[in-house]
């Protein structure tokens, strides 16, 4: 058996396999990757990618004007998190951070994020021409500031303005007011828009900024959570009202997507996109896709409907420096540079956020393309209802947001949903 | 009697194919449709108007990311094969002291889940220069190939002692035998880990989202990662992205298939 010739010989492969072997670690198979910070330079970790868009633009404005080099890090998956943990208790951070406005005050409370409050002191920075209760969102119960939020999303409602026009529906306001745009109203347009099996008037229940904002505007004081993060106050009268309004759409109505056709991602942008649904409450964030995808009908955005109140919830686009950052004052002038207005300017061309300074914000406008008031995302800014900070809010809304699909599901009013879990909440929320 | 027998497997044969290859159908189909129509309701297999330029797109962007997957892939499966056949033969066919407790040792260090020691195993690649290079993805998993070993053990064990002796009297030294006469035998083996091998390595994000910071050393899962953008997920290149990366590991799967099955058959036949 030993004098027998193999077919193949396993000699030749085994060559073969450590001639590739050798030439790929010889090809740099460990491969340094490129030289990140340094003296003068900083690394940026983001979530979403940076290559063509309006920040890198930014980013690159700033490197000029400050002689120094920004390394993006773009780590794009539902991992971010996970990353962004493994940096900072690795004790390698990135000199600035996108990070999860529901992880801001957690992080806060554990110390791994630097306190700006002496930078801002230090540049003198005028912080009135920031939009107020975003620039307010990092502040925490000490007085710390210990994150930074350049831009943010508030969402209205948009609209096809064909199928307005093709069913005889008045088109909703221009501006942010609430004359003939009440929840009433809205209903009643979302009805007549509505034909059975083929198109839906309206869609508000998606996620938590539906939740905050129509709970504020039904005379909520605070909306999902009470302002020292300890107390679940969605389950509160006013706020329980507003939701099972909401869910009537739905299951009485009958104008709004059943919950179930939700469940994937993007649903509901593409239902809109194929015109089959007529209004949705959405981020400004869905502006560009909408710009990409609708070839063949006209869309634009209203403020969302008033009741006691016509207000909007904003997701915020907000950066740290961790308190290990290599690169802290650069890291800072960075930062500043993306809410000053310059970098507002530049950060709004890709038609998806409202810069923080409202100089630039002013700036807003549809240059030719849809929607044709996109200038209200600017105007939003005197609209804001406070964002909710606690230690533990994912820990809390996966409780409860599962929870209320048995309400939006048409199966048990949202009180008792809300009631039932409230407790499981607050528990959570200790953190 | 038969024939309905054999209908109804059929039937139900045909049932579970048709379940099986829907969501690739659909992937294949959704990466030809235009966005707006990829979440079409009632679901369209066909897409009237098919939109090629998806895959030009794919093709500009993802060549780098491509290379970075085959080449790690690559070292993976040849590195693993060659330790796992190694450790797998001394487990089984050799013996020295503490033999059997060191094997039980090697078994138990797969019961810890490695997001346990994530940030012990990151402050180590940090200290010693690793981070943002792609020694993390393959070095560890190489040195450590605890299922493999697993695998060769038992395949070696159903080798006959008598081919090893043979080979003793003909004077062959334990190294050849190992690989002139036992190794050759477990082809099955080899093919299983093989491709499990590859499918690890091909399809692992966490690893290098942890470890690597520029992009130009990041691999095919990140890449197509990249198309769930901060505001919407472009879904139709996504699914060009998937259908590119799903292309290498059906050719592997059909090129060590009749192996692959008789090896996740026979390793289990005898502990």
């Amino acid at each position: 058996m030993l004098n027998r010739q193999p077919t193949l010989s396993r000699r030749r492969v085994l060559a073969g396999l450590t001639g590739l072997a050798a030439g790929g670690l010889l090809a740099g198979c460990g491969g340094g990757g490129e030289q990140a910070g340094g003296k003068n330079g900083l690394t940026f970790l983001n979530w979403a990618q940076v290559k063509g868009t309006p920040l890198e633009q930014a980013i690159q404005a700033h490197e000029k004007a400050a002689g120094t080099t920004v390394t993006v890090q773009p780590a794009v998956t539902q991992e971010y998190d996970t990353k962004m943990r493994t940096l900072l208790a690795g004790g390698s951070p990135p000199d600035v951070m996108r990070i999860n406005d529901d992880f801001v005050r957690g992080f806060s409370e554990q110390g791994a994020l630097l306190d700006l409050r002496s930078y801002i002191e230090k540049d003198g920075l005028d912080t009135g021409q920031f939009a107020k209760e975003v620039y307010e969102f990092p502040k925490q119960t000490d007085g710390s500031h210990t994150a930074w939020v350049i831009g943010y999303e508030p969402r209205l409602v948009f609209y096809n303005v064909d199928l307005f026009k093709e069913a005889g529906v008045p088109l909703p306001p221009t501006t942010w007011s609430g004359t003939d745009w009440t929840w009433d109203a809205f209903a009643d347009r979302a009805k007549k828009l509505t034909v059975p099996g083929k198109r839906w008037g309206a869609l508000v229940y998606l996620d938590t900024g539906y939740e905050q904002t129509f709970t504020v505007n039904h005379g909520s004081q605070t909306g999902i959570f009470s302002p020292d993060g300890n107390q679940f106050t969605l389950a509160g009268e006013k706020e329980i009202e507003a939701l099972q309004w909401a869910t009537d759409l739905t299951c009485k109505e009958k104008v709004q997507p059943p919950w179930s056709m939700l469940q994937q991602d993007n649903a509901e942008t593409q239902m809109f996109a194929q015109g089959k649904l007529a209004m949705m409450y959405a981020t400004f964030g869905t502006v560009p896709y909408l710009r990409t995808t609708i070839k063949d009908f006209t869309w634009d955005v209203a403020p969302p409907p008033a009741d006691v109140e016509q207000r909007t919830e904003s997701s915020v686009i907000v950066f740290c420096i961790p308190k290990a950052a290599k690169n802290p004052d650069q890291a800072w002038a960075l930062l500043k540079y993306l809410s000053s207005e310059e970098g507002g300017r530049i950060l709004l061309q890709g038609g998806a956020l409202t810069p923080i300074n409202n100089r630039a914000a002013a700036a807003l406008a549809p240059n030719g393309k849809m929607p044709e008031h996109i200038g209200l995302f600017g105007e939003a800014s005197k609209h804001l209802t406070a964002t909710n900070q606690t230690k533990n809010t994912l820990g809390a809304r996966e409780l409860y947001r599962p929870a209320l699909d048995q309400a939006y599901n048409c199966e048990k009013p949202v009180g008792e949903v809300l009631q039932q879990i409230k407790p499981q909440v607050e528990t959570a929320l200790k953190g | 009697m038969r024939l309905a027998t054999r209908t109804s497997q059929y039937v139900v044969m045909i049932l579970f194919a048709v379940a099986f290859l829907a969501p690739l159908v659909w992937m294949v189909s959704a990466s030809l449709r235009p966005e707006a129509q990829v979440l079409s309701v009632p679901p369209k297999f066909l897409p009237t108007d098919p939109q090629w330029d998806n895959y030009r797109q794919i093709f500009e962007l993802i060549p780098v990311f491509l290379w970075n997957s085959v080449k790690l892939a690559g070292l993976n499966v040849i590195g693993i094969l060659v330790v796992a056949s190694m450790a797998g033969y001394a487990f089984a066919r050799l013996r020295f002291a503490g033999r059997d407790i060191a094997f039980m040792v090697l078994l138990a260090t797969s019961i810890i889940p490695g997001i346990a020691y994530l940030i012990p195993q990151y402050i180590v690649f940090r200290h010693i220069g690793w981070v943002d290079t792609q020694y993390p993805l393959w070095v560890p998993k190489v040195l450590t190939p605890v299922f493999a070993t697993f695998l060769m053990r038992q395949s070696f064990l159903t080798i006959p002692q008598e081919l090893e002796d043979a080979g003793k009297i003909d004077g062959a030294s334990t190294f050849g035998i190992y690989w002139r006469i036992m190794l050759p035998q477990t082809k099955p083996a080899l093919a299983a880990i093989g491709v499990f091998t590859f499918l690890e390595s091909w399809n692992d994000l966490f690893g290098p989202l942890i470890y690597i910071n520029s992009e130009n050393l990041q691999t095919l899962p990140v890449a197509l990662a990249q198309f769930q953008g901060e505001y919407f997920t472009q879904i139709s290149l996504l699914m060009c992205g998937a259908t590119v990366s799903v292309v290498p590991v059906i050719a592997v799967f059909l090129f060590a298939q009749r192996y692959f099955i008789q090896g996740i058959t026979m390793t289990g036949m005898k502990g």
